[in-house]
């Protein structure tokens, strides 16, 4: 069980933990992690470098394997590790891909099973369970251009479930009808690896053009970038304020196109914000590890253990 | 040959492997199939099996951690000797199979030695629930079936994908034989023996004593200056034979599996490939390169020219990239070579691309880092010395024994020039702008080099982490051309076509190559010794006497007693009285599995 008081870091595995605590990772698994999802009864993990798809079963399972804060973490030390598993099975994620689906980059939640959409190099897919228990998958990219199936995020439409934002290295595009039908944007020829709905609006990041806004997610309005510019990973909310994971660190902005970037200058592929304290953040580098700062930003903490990280999840309570 | 005689010449010079190699103290998996074929006490093969898949993932708690050259030779084991096999070493390769944290990698051949292992497992154990991956044995075995045999049908199609490698072709027949010998699924063991047929075809086609000949999708840092490159050399040698046992050579431990094993290909490829009675052209089609960013279209498919002749053997390709920055990594895209020095006897040149953005093209991390990633474990492809990968800006044709490559190569390219490998051991002749020389072996050859160039040495001794034992990996001249629109023609001729090398050399001489269009109009034309006039332009038509070539009707292979057209599944191979017919059953109307490896 991952307490709901904890984040979960994608690096070398999957790792759940507390600012200033220790870090452990869940199951044994030591795939490249991009991308993650978090839901009360399981975590979606997508690895790259061929490692596929994975589901952990959250309750069923027993977590704890590498301490990161250099603790071996035993059997029922922490309170939530090394929980017998209500089973009697090892702990184990569950493989979720098929043949057809590798080198995931982005995934979203989505209704039904087994509720994910899953971003590739070769473009969205969505899967349905056969009768031997595993996922098959069926892809819906197959007709775009090249670099517009490249999928680097993915984004759900939060009034209308069935459309997709996708960043691509080619662009916006949009996915209606679950990856039916497509229709591009005015984001068009530029790689896009952020995409976030904050203040009623969506936001893109992209690799050479700083930061875009959208009212309907098909025509963006530039939004600026900080003085130092470059590619931009992640885009979050923090309190008012908006922060982007850039290639030069973290930035924030108001919202008003206004960037001001802070901390360590390292490739930052993901950061967020804690639920009940906006001030307290906390940054992936690629490399360059885990940082965290909770003073918005002004200082900066390098947790030890971590070389490089992609993606990060909030605890859900705080 | 009948086929009985030359399954015992096979299965002697098996033996001969299997003993050599089972001298060996210790090994890991694939060499332990030597020593239980031999007699290894039990206790040694626990050993060994132990101490191969001794990998945990780290922290408390470990599992066995491994990847595709675990997981294939496990498979292979556990379906190979399953009397022979002590029950603690299978013990450990169950938990292994069971409990492993398992890697699929990101080439075809991880995949396929991933498959076969996870499939022979599955079969091993059918009940299992829940092997490593949380998947019961029935859903790794179906999801496995799937794959093999999407990509055999996706091969009979539209060519292999990671083609003709030196290296890695092994990787994709040795896993196939012991499917073969032990899958239970008679339609797949039938489809796995005609696609071995394809790929023991591909290795005949182009064999030239001891050397794959031509262009390969990929071959290891500096083997495209050797005669003998690669673990290929020991199936050349178990399957073809033509040489004398050369333990060097001719035993590698990813050949002790098919030695091994019952598989023995049809005998006529084995003539085919020894054949060399007179020159002949081969063509070959191969599926296009794996290119998924940073382009703006789709590569198109490899169309494979080689030329060989009874004293050398000319390939070359066109690579149908897309552009910049495609340029796979491993690509050698044109060779010559001869029956000379294992390292004296290759000439090849190539523009040793870099740039941002070639890494990403075709691997998955972050565009703004990859290249230093990448740079960090294989420091080499980042060298300027560097004779292999491919280039962009590379184009060429080819017309029997006459080659010609040009480069257009932009100015901000960080590599602004050409590279060109030539022996050390030829005793090379200059007059008007040719280079010439006697490969003592039967052939001259006529190099014209586009462009000033710079005659330099080039050696370099090697280690394991180039994926190459060989300590001496090039030893032999460098001819940079530091120009941006560079270029090379080339004429090997066999001698005995010609009066004497003198000969030669004068006649070569009086025919200047018409350069009078390059760059300007992107055309180079010359006239070859035979008097056939190669014309070609930079992005455009190549002309052989006035005739353009239609590389889109490459066949499938074209070669003497072939009969393989593209797309169909269907192919014949004859030679002398024999004959194989390959039929793959191609249903038309259903899509292709969809390639998902790079390679």
């Amino acid at each position: 069980m991952i307490p709901q008081n904890h984040w979960l870091i994608g690096s070398k595995g999957v790792y759940h933990g507390t600012i200033g605590g220790s870090w452990t990772r869940i199951g044994a698994q030591e795939y490249g992690i991009s991308s993650l999802i978090r839901e009360p009864d399981r975590l979606v993990a997508g690895a790259s470098w061929g490692s596929g798809l994975w589901e952990w079963s959250n309750g069923t399972g027993q977590s704890g394997q590498t301490d990161r804060s250099g603790q071996p973490d035993q059997p029922g030390q922490s309170g939530q590790s090394g929980q017998p598993d209500q089973s009697g099975q090892p702990d184990r994620w569950k493989q979720l891909h098929d043949e057809t689906l590798t080198e995931i980059m982005a995934i979203a939640s989505i209704d039904g099973s087994p509720g994910v959409v899953a971003g590739s190099p070769y473009g969205i897919a969505t899967g349905r369970y056969d009768d031997a228990g595993a996922v098959r998958w069926t892809h819906h990219s197959d007709a775009l251009r090249v670099n517009e199936r490249f999928t680097n995020a993915i984004l759900v439409h939060p009034d209308e479930p069935s459309t997709w934002l996708i960043g691509t290295e080619g662009g916006v595009l949009i996915a209606d009808d679950s990856g039916a039908t497509w229709r591009r944007t005015s984001i068009s020829g530029t790689a896009v690896r952020a995409l976030a709905c904050m203040h009623g609006q969506f936001w893109a990041g992209t690799d050479d053009r700083g930061i875009w806004r959208s009212e309907d997610g098909e025509r963006w309005d530039s939004a600026g970038h900080s003085a130092d510019g470059g590619a931009v990973f992640e885009l979050t909310l923090a309190g008012d304020d908006i922060v982007a994971a850039t290639e030069h660190g973290v930035a924030i902005g108001d919202g008003s196109g206004h960037w001001v970037r802070t901390g360590p200058r390292h490739l930052c592929a993901a950061v967020r914000c804690h639920p009940g304290s906006t001030s307290t953040w906390l940054a992936g580098a690629t490399p360059g590890g885990l940082w965290y700062t909770e003073d918005r930003g002004r200082t900066w903490q390098h947790v030890p253990g971590f070389a490089n990280v992609r993606a990060i999840l909030p605890p859900e309570t705080d | 040959m009948h086929q009985e005689t030359y399954s015992q010449q096979v299965s002697a010079r098996a033996d001969q492997v299997v003993r050599h190699w089972s001298k060996r103290d210790g090994g890991g998996l694939w060499d332990l199939n030597a020593h239980l074929a031999t007699g290894m006490e039990d206790e040694k093969v626990v050993e060994i099996v132990r101490k191969s898949l001794s990998d945990q993932t780290d922290g408390w708690g470990g599992r066995p951690a491994g990847g595709p050259f675990h997981v294939y030779p496990c498979g292979a084991l556990i379906a190979r000797w399953p009397d022979r096999l002590p029950e603690e070493a299978l013990g450990i390769i169950r938990d292994f199979m069971m409990d492993g944290v398992l890697e699929r990698g990101n080439t075809e051949n991880h995949w396929l030695m991933f498959y076969v292992g996870n499939l022979l497992a599955a079969e091993r154990w059918p009940d299992a629930k829940r092997m490593w991956n949380g998947l019961s044995a029935e859903a790794n075995r179906a999801e496995a079936t799937r794959w093999i045999l999407g990509m055999i049908e996706r091969t009979a199609v539209n060519g292999h994908h990671e083609y003709d490698s030196p290296q890695y072709h092994v990787e994709h027949m040795v896993p196939m034989i012991t499917l073969a010998d032990h899958a239970a699924d008679p339609h797949l063991r039938h489809q796995v023996e005609q696609v071995l047929s394809l790929y023991v075809a591909d290795m005949a086609l182009e064999y030239y004593y001891g050397s794959w000949a031509g262009g390969h999708s990929r071959e290891g840092y500096r083997e495209n200056t050797w005669r003998k490159s690669g673990a290929i050399s020991a199936l050349q040698y178990l399957y073809f034979g033509d040489e004398e046992f050369e333990p060097k050579h001719h035993v590698h431990g990813f050949c002790i599996p098919p030695a091994t094993a019952a598989y023995r290909p049809p005998a006529l490829f084995a003539e085919m490939a020894v054949d060399r009675a007179r020159a002949h052209v081969v063509k070959k089609t191969k599926a296009p390169r794996t290119i998924y960013r940073r382009v703006e279209h789709e590569a198109r498919p490899v169309r494979k020219y080689t030329y060989m002749s009874p004293s050398f053997a000319l390939g070359s390709s066109q690579l149908g990239l897309p552009g910049p920055g495609a340029g796979p990594i491993d690509l050698i895209s044109w060779d010559l070579t001869w029956r000379g020095e294992n390292q004296q006897a290759k000439i090849c040149c190539n523009h040793p691309y870099r740039s941002p953005e070639r890494f990403s093209a075709f691997l998955v991390g972050y565009p703004q880092q990859i290249r230093r990633q990448i740079g960090s474990d294989k420091p080499y492809l980042q060298w300027p010395d560097r004779l292999f990968g491919a280039s962009p800006y590379e184009r060429m044709m080819q017309h029997e024994g006459t080659v010609i490559v040009l480069y257009k190569i932009p100015p901000d390219d960080e590599a602004p020039f050409i590279n060109m490998f030539l022996p050390r051991t030829i005793a090379w002749v200059e007059r008007d702008g040719w280079i010439m020389g006697d490969t003592g072996t039967g052939a001259y050859v006529a190099l014209y080099p586009i462009g000033p160039y710079g005659w330099s040495e080039i050696r370099e001794e090697g280690s394991m982490r180039h994926l190459a034992a060989n300590p001496d990996q090039i030893d032999g001249w460098l001819l940079r051309i530091p120009d941006l629109h560079g270029g090379l023609i080339l004429e090997a001729r066999e001698a005995g076509d010609e009066e004497s090398f003198e000969s030669f050399c004068a006649r070569r001489a009086a025919s200047e190559p018409d350069l009078s269009g390059w760059p300007g109009s992107d055309r180079v034309a010359v006239d070859t010794l035979d008097g056939n006039r190669l014309e070609m332009y930079y992005d455009g038509v190549h002309n052989v006497d006035g005739e353009a070539i239609d590389y889109d009707a490459y066949p499938f292979y074209e070669a003497p007693g072939v009969d393989a057209p593209m797309g169909t599944g269907k192919m014949t191979f004859s030679h002398g009285d024999q004959e194989v017919r390959l039929d793959f059953e191609i249903d038309a109307s259903k899509p292709l599995i969809p390639i998902r490896v790079i390679g």
